[in-house]
This record gives C-alpha cells, structure tokens and sequence, in this order.
C-alpha cells in the first residue's frame, strides 16, 4: 500500500514538519504547554484551603473567594471565616489540592528543614510535605508548583519587553537602512524637539506620580503610565505640526536622510558591551525590591540579539519581489514595513525568544537565589535552592529546585535549537 | 588594520563615558543620605542639647563638602521654572526630596521655604526647652515626629502628622507651631502651578558631582566603602586578584578542552561518539553553575555528606605566608579546584558546541574538498587546513565569555567564599554599600570592554582576509 505523503511547499509548513521531527524540541514544547497549565492552576494544585467544602451545611469555595478577594477586591469572607484554619477545621466534606500548603506558609511543626522521607508531624497523611519543608517549614512542592507561575512570567515578560523593542527597532534599522528614509528637515528638527520636550511633560515632571503609582500596583502604575504616554504624544504632535507649514520653506523643505541603520547598530554595539547580567545585578540591589523591576530590567538589556536577527532578516526581505510590487502599488512605508515584511522575518526572531526565555529564568532564579531584587516573602526556585546554604543536609533543598531551574531551562534551550534546525535551511539537506 | 584598531579604540571611549553615566544614574538612585552613612557612628546625631545638634549638623556639612555632594549633580539640569536651583544646599537628602515633591505639587518655592523656615523656627525652639519640665513624658513622642515633618513626602499625610503634633507640644511652643501650620495650610492658596510647566535650563559648568566623580575614578579613586571607611580602590585592589586568578585560570581550560573536543565531535559527526559530546554538552550548558556550586557544597564539601573538598575559601585558615611556595600552592589549588570545575564547565560546553558547528561550516568548503582530492592525509586537512579557519569565530566569543564569567563571580563567588570581586560585591548588596556596588559595576563593565577590544584585536591578528578599512 503506497503511503500518503503530503508534500507542502510553504516554508513554514515544511519548517513544522521538520520541527516536528525533531522529537526532543517537539516533546519540550508540549512539556512548556503543561508548565503553562501548571502556572495558571497552581491555586488548585498547592494552596491551604479546599477548592470545594462543606463547613456547617454549607458549601464554599474558598479558593474562588480567595480570587474574588485578591483579583475583583470583592468582601467575600465572613469575618469568623476568614482567618479560619481549613485543614484543622472539622468539614463535612472537602475536595483539596494535592498539595495541602500555600507556598509561604510556614508550617513551625515541621522546622528546621524535614525531609521528604523524613519524620513530619503531620495530622494525617494527606497533609504530607511530599518533597519536604525549608529551614522555616515552608512546604518544597508548593514552593515549586507556585514558583513555576514565577519563573514562567518572568520569562515571557521579560521576553515580551525585550521582543517589543528588538523586533520595532530592528526592523526599522533593516528596512530603511541609512538611506531609504528620508524627511524634510523641517520634519526632523521640529519633530526631536517635540520628542524631548513631549518626554519633560509626560514624564519628567510626573515622575514622583509615577513613582507612586509603581508603589501601589501593577495596574496603576501601567495606566500612569499610559497617561505619560499620551500627554508626551500629545505635546509632541502639537510642536510638530507647524512643520507642515516650514516644509514649504526652503531650509525646511530639503529632504535629508536619517541614517537608522548606523543609529540602531551604533546602539546595540553599546548594549552589547555592557555587561548586562552585572547591570541588573547592580539595579536590583539599589532599588526597591520588585518583581516586575527586575523583569523590566532583564528586558530593557537583553533585546540585542532580538534587533540583529531582525534586522538581518528585514535587509534580506525588503530586497525580495512582493516588497517591490507593494512599493509600487504605493503602499506606505510603515505598512508595508508591519504587514508585509515583518511577518515574514519573524522565524529567526522565535529562536532567540526561546533562548532568551531560558536566560531570563535564569538570571531571575540567580538574583532571588542571592536573595537581591526578589521581595524576600517571595517564594522562588532560587530563594528556594539559596535556603540549601543555610540548612546543612537538606539534601532535598539542593536537588530539587535546582532540577527545576535546570529542566525549565534545558526545555527552552532545546526548543530554541529546535526552532533554529527546523528554520534553517542549510541544515536541511541531512 | 591599523585603521581600524584605531577605530575600535575611538569607539572604546563613548562606550565608556555611556558606562560612567549609566553608573552615576544608578548610583544618584540610591536611598538614602550617603552623608549620614558615612558619619554612622562617629558623631552623636539627635542629642538633646542645643551644643549638640549644631555639632551635628556642623560635621554633616563638612562631611558633606568633603564629598562634594553640595555641589549640583550633573554638568546642566533641565528643571521646571518652580525648582529652585539652591535646593542642593539643604542638608539631608529626604527633606530635599520631599520639598523637591512640594514644589511639583504647589509650584511655589517662595511658600514652600516659608513653610519650611517656619519648621527650623519650630525645631530650634523646641530644643530650646529641654530643661523645661512641664513636657512629662511627650517630649519623646514629639520629638521623634517632629524629626519627620520634614521628610514627608506626601501633603495630606504631612498635614495630618502635623495635626497630631499639636497636642503633645507645651504652651512655649504654640506660637511657633500655628506660624508652622499656617504656613503648610497656606500652600494650596499660594499655588503657582503653571511654574511647574515652564521648563529651565541651568549651566553648572564642571563644578559638579559627575564631573568631580569621574575625575576621581579616572586617577583610581572610587570613593569610600560604607561598612569600613577604608577606600573602595584599595579593597578593589585585594579582591580583584582572586577573580581574576580564578576566571583567566577557567577561560585557558575551557579553551584547551572545548577545542580538542569540538574538533573530534565535528570530524566523527553523526557518530555514537559524536552523538554522546553534544549530549553531555548540551546538558552542561543547561545546567546553572549556582545549582552545581550548591550541589557540590551540599554533597562534596564537609556537610552531613561527603567531605572530599574544603566548604568553600581560597586558603586553610593555618595558611601563611611563611609556608614553602610549593606549599602554599597546594593549599590555594586544593580549594580553587572544585570552584574552577564549576566556573569552567559552562563555557566548556558553550564553546565546544560552537566549535563544532564552526569546523563543521569549514569542512564543508570547497578548498577543504580540493585538500582531500589531492590526496591529502585525513590529519593534515583537519588540523592543517580546516582548523585554523574555524578557529576564528571561537577566538571572537572571547568577548562574550569573559563578561559571563564576570557577572557569574557574583554568585559563584559567594557560594564558594572566595574573596574576590564578586563577593565583595555581594556583601556590598547586603549591606546596601552603594559606593562599593557602583565600583564593582563599573570595574567589571571596564574589564568587559577590555575583553572585547582583546577579542577584537586577536581576531584582526588572526584573520588576514578581513579588511577593516571598509565597513
């Protein structure tokens, strides 16, 4: 019987199909949709309440009430409920999450650091520490299943920052190049002064507010931010207008060139040789514990390879036939820029996304392992594997954060090279 | 090539002066008063005496133009038309903050020093009447939250501490205390926002903080550490040895094992042997050198487990310097094994793996074809033809391994305690000694330059075909 075999001519078809092949990176990939799931429900997996319960006749969800509480600012604890201790509470029933703990709990009858196999003193066995406790009675697995939500987010957040700013610049200093991008002078000089003067009102003199809003929440501080932005845009589009009307000077009208190329690469040449990993580093220990700072400052120095894959890929499309025909067909530079040439420069970019993904766990789990950047009441693979130091003969302290750290991280790597070997195509006469 | 080393070097020189600003940046965001870290323990601050207090704020001025942090900070500074341009001279950092916040709220300088003028005339009048013995036992209380009206950064929270102020105050003191409260009340009336939204350029000229920091750090002087007062150079100077001991000692082994095994993987390619390196290499690169360097300390090094290497230090504690020079060797090379291994292994397999692609990418040139058509031993193309060639792009990662291992000293440093950078470093996070934090930063992103300006050197050296003078 003659075997069917699809033979598909698109490039990204013919790339998934070999990815596909590659059984490790394929594998990694469904093992990171599994993580994902863990991330996301981790409340249902490790946490100090039920998920369902009875308690007097009444059913609860006490995780549910939990989300309302945090997420909504809903009331939704009874005052005699609310600091209740569910695993000590007689309930006529309950469903409970493998893990009976919350990953900063401190159980104190299980302290200093019991061991998986060890002694615990624990009501009944479900309520096992099944990797153990830390030094301050802090349950290993819950730490790990919570710390999966934190060294995800910080993957791709920091990734997402770093993307953003790569592929955006990258794509300008590969498309236009140092000659292709031509404005009227008028345009240019009206234009950086709205630039700098739009950043004095946006953000210079808001920063104090700014500065409050990142102390109070995420939330507030993104629309604080989204408030700087449109006031900067907003002075800057008014101090560049009447350059509409000195385009028809003589000095205004020249055209002049702006040499994006050589500005981008001048600026990732200086990046590069910064020694980013010290940098952050550095800022995490002078500022204010954070989460978030210390994504946005992964992100902010490690977009470099991003902006050179880019580029490289945008000098290579913009040179190829459909780019010319939507050039004569007058479409404006920034769309064909974003819809036509960009999505198909994007493959190279995925590879460095998973690497940078591995290292941006990476250089999170060493800061909060040094206990610098990360709030201290975080728990984390790194501050989880730092409490190894202090507690002499927690074997299980060392080994299995550490293999987290290190299977999370060898997963991306491997999805990286993956991605590579499939879009590559020297590699695929083999 | 001449030309271009020159170009490189041209280049070397913004690169650096971006670092020094970017150094300064984070080193201005430091909290708190650098003043008072460094007059910790040696004046009497907050006594109760009038004497007292004015010695106190006596050597805090002096400390503090010792350190030339009355000056202005930067060359020019871009402010509102509200921001006065004297708000350096105050002493503490905090009040200068929390005025600097008032002005951007109420945009009026002349009320806001009025306020605060009122609030000197209040302080100074209540250490006054420390004899006085109507106080009882509020004087602490008000003392302590009269010492932080100043600081407060917020109007309505400044406000209500001052609304609490009132009941603990005797009688003497009430005249002062409404002028005070009067003068905070007033601040909405007299608001002058619009002065907030007129920007100002103010020249200083190199009579500045930056300029007098750089200066310093051009002649090798990096300021004074927190912790000991000792110069931060001369603490530089002890440390820098043992990382650079330790990281030149890992490059020379990664390079002479990742090479050997990069060339035996990419010749044997396809092989079970070949198959086994990139695994083993895979898997290392994966590997956090911090989880290595734990595991190790946990399993290997005294502990509750085995105990084959010391837990951790570059030296026994019976070493001496009178000890034979064969001696001491032994002693520093049993404690630098373990943390060398750890160091090592990551650019071990980094550069091996590039190694073999680079080898792999030459043998499949057609000179290399033409090399084996003539006839030419299997060896003599390999190593003779081939290798060189690959050697190029190895010889260039140099530039990206010796950074890495720079910023890995933090933590392996501290994990095996070895007295280096590093772990001065580390210590200088923990006990929020900025100056030695901003030191290390710019030391090791100095060294990182230098590494690549090397990098870039070797390979002009190396690679004949390559013409600088067009780019």
């Amino acid at each position: 019987m003659a075997e069917v075999v699809a033979i598909s001519h698109s490039p990204r078809a013919r790339a998934w199909e070999s990815f596909k092949k590659n059984k490790p990176a394929y594998y990694s990939l469904w093992i990171v949709v599994g993580l994902a799931v863990v991330a996301l429900l981790a409340d249902f997996i490790a946490y100090n309440k039920p998920i369902v319960a009875s308690y007097r006749g009444q059913v609860i969800f006490p995780i549910f009430r939990d989300y309302g509480e945090r997420l909504l600012g809903l009331r939704l604890w009874e005052p005699e409920l609310r600091n209740m201790k569910w695993r000590q509470a007689e309930l006529d029933w309950a469903i409970w999450p493998v893990v009976r703990y919350a990953p900063e709990e401190l159980d104190l009858r299980n302290v200093p650091a019991v061991g998986p196999f060890g002694e615990q003193v624990i009501a009944s066995p479900s309520e096992r520490h099944y990797l153990g406790t830390d030094n301050l009675g802090r349950d290993l697995l819950s730490g790990l299943i919570h710390g999966t939500r934190i060294s995800l987010t910080v993957g791709l957040v920091s990734v997402g920052i770093s993307a953003l700013i790569g592929i955006f610049l990258g794509a300008l200093a590969g498309y236009f190049g140092d000659t292709s991008l031509q404005v009227s002078r008028a345009t240019l000089w009206l234009g950086l002064l709205g630039v700098f003067v739009g950043l004095y009102y946006g953000f210079y003199i808001r920063r104090y507010a700014l500065g409050e809003a990142l102390g109070e929440s995420f939330f507030s501080f993104l629309g604080s931010l989204l408030v700087s932005f449109l006031i900067a845009a907003a002075t800057a589009t008014v101090i560049w207008l009447p350059s509409r009307l000195l385009k028809r000077t003589t000095w205004g009208g020249e055209r002049v060139h702006l040499w994006v190329d050589i500005a981008v690469s001048r600026v990732i040449e200086i990046m590069i040789s910064l020694p980013t990993t010290l940098l952050i580093f550095t800022v995490a220990a002078i500022a204010k514990p954070s989460l978030f700072l210390v994504m946005a400052v992964i992100g902010l120095t490690s977009w470099t390879g991003i902006a050179r894959f880019t580029r490289g890929e945008m000098l290579k499309v913009r040179s190829l036939d459909y780019i010319q025909a939507a050039r004569a067909l007058g479409y404006p530079d920034w769309r064909i820029m974003f819809l036509h040439a960009l999505p198909n420069s994007l493959a190279p970019v995925l590879v460095s996304i998973a690497f940078g993904i591995a290292s941006a766990i990476l250089v999170e789990s060493g800061l909060s392992f040094l206990g610098i950047g990360v709030p201290p009441t975080t728990v984390t693979w790194g501050s989880l594997l730092s409490a190894a130091r202090s507690a002499t003969g927690a074997w299980w302290l060392a080994v299995f954060p550490g293999m987290a750290i290190f299977s999370v991280v060898t997963i991306f790597n491997l999805l990286g090279e993956g991605i590579r070997d499939a879009i590559d195509p020297r590699l695929q006469e083999r | 090539m001449t030309a271009y080393l020159l170009r490189r070097l041209l280049f070397f020189i913004p690169t650096l002066f971006i670092i020094t600003l970017l150094s300064f940046l984070i080193s201005q965001s430091a909290p708190g008063d650098p003043v008072e870290q460094m007059l910790v323990g040696k004046v009497g601050g907050g006594g109760e005496q009038m004497a007292e207090r004015q010695a106190t704020l006596q050597a805090y001025l002096e400390k503090r133009r010792e350190l030339g942090l009355d000056l202005p900070i930067f060359y020019f500074a871009i402010a509102p038309l509200a921001e006065p341009d004297t708000l350096h001279h105050i002493p503490q950092v905090q009040v200068q903050d929390a005025l600097r916040r008032l002005v951007y709220k109420f945009g009026n300088w002349d009320a806001v020093q009025e306020a605060y003028h009122a609030y000197l005339r209040l302080d100074s009048a209540f250490y006054a009447t420390a004899g006085d013995t109507t106080w009882g036992e509020k004087r602490t209380e008000a003392r302590a939250l009269l010492a932080l009206l100043p600081q407060e950064k917020d109007y309505e929270e400044l406000k209500y501490r001052l609304r609490q102020l009132e009941g603990l105050l005797i009688p003497v003191l009430r005249p002062y205390y409404s002028a005070y409260l009067q003068a905070v009340d007033a601040l909405p009336q007299k608001s002058q926002t619009w002065k907030v939204y007129v920007p100002t350029i103010h020249w200083y000229g190199t009579h500045n903080q930056y300029h007098r920091w750089l200066v310093g750090l051009l002649r090798g002087d990096f300021g004074i550490s927190y912790q000991d007062k000792r110069p931060i150079a001369q603490k530089l100077g002890e440390a820098v040895r043992w990382s650079l001991v330790i990281n030149i000692i890992s490059i020379v082994l990664a390079y002479v094992i990742a090479i050997p095994l990069g060339v035996t993987s990419a010749v044997h390619r396809g092989t079970f042997r070949d198959r086994s390196i990139s695994l083993a290499l895979f898997m290392l690169y994966s590997l956090p050198s911090f989880w290595v360097g734990t595991m190790s300390i946990v399993f290997l090094c005294g502990g509750d487990y085995l105990s084959i290497f010391p837990p951790g230090g570059v030296q026994s504690t019976e070493h001496s310097a009178e000890w034979p020079l064969t001696e001491r060797v032994l002693d520093w090379a049993y404690h630098l094994i373990l943390p060398v291994i750890v160091y090592t292994y990551g650019s071990l397999a980094f550069l091996s793996r590039q190694m073999r692609t680079a080898l792999l990418e030459t043998l499949q040139q057609d000179y290399i074809r033409t090399a084996r058509a003539k006839g030419l031993p299997h060896f003599l193309v390999v190593w003779k033809h081939a290798f060189r060639n690959s050697l190029i792009p190895i010889i260039t990662l140099l530039a990206s391994v010796f950074p890495a291992m720079i910023s890995g000293s933090v933590i392996l440093e501290t994990i095996f305690s070895i007295p280096g950078m590093g772990f001065l470093s580390y210590g200088a996070m923990v006990a929020r000694d900025y100056p030695v934090i901003i030191a290390v930063f710019t030391i090791g992103a100095i060294l990182t330059l230098v590494g690549i300006l090397v990098a870039d050197i070797l390979y002009a050296v190396v690679d004949p075909r390559i013409s600088y003078t067009k780019r």
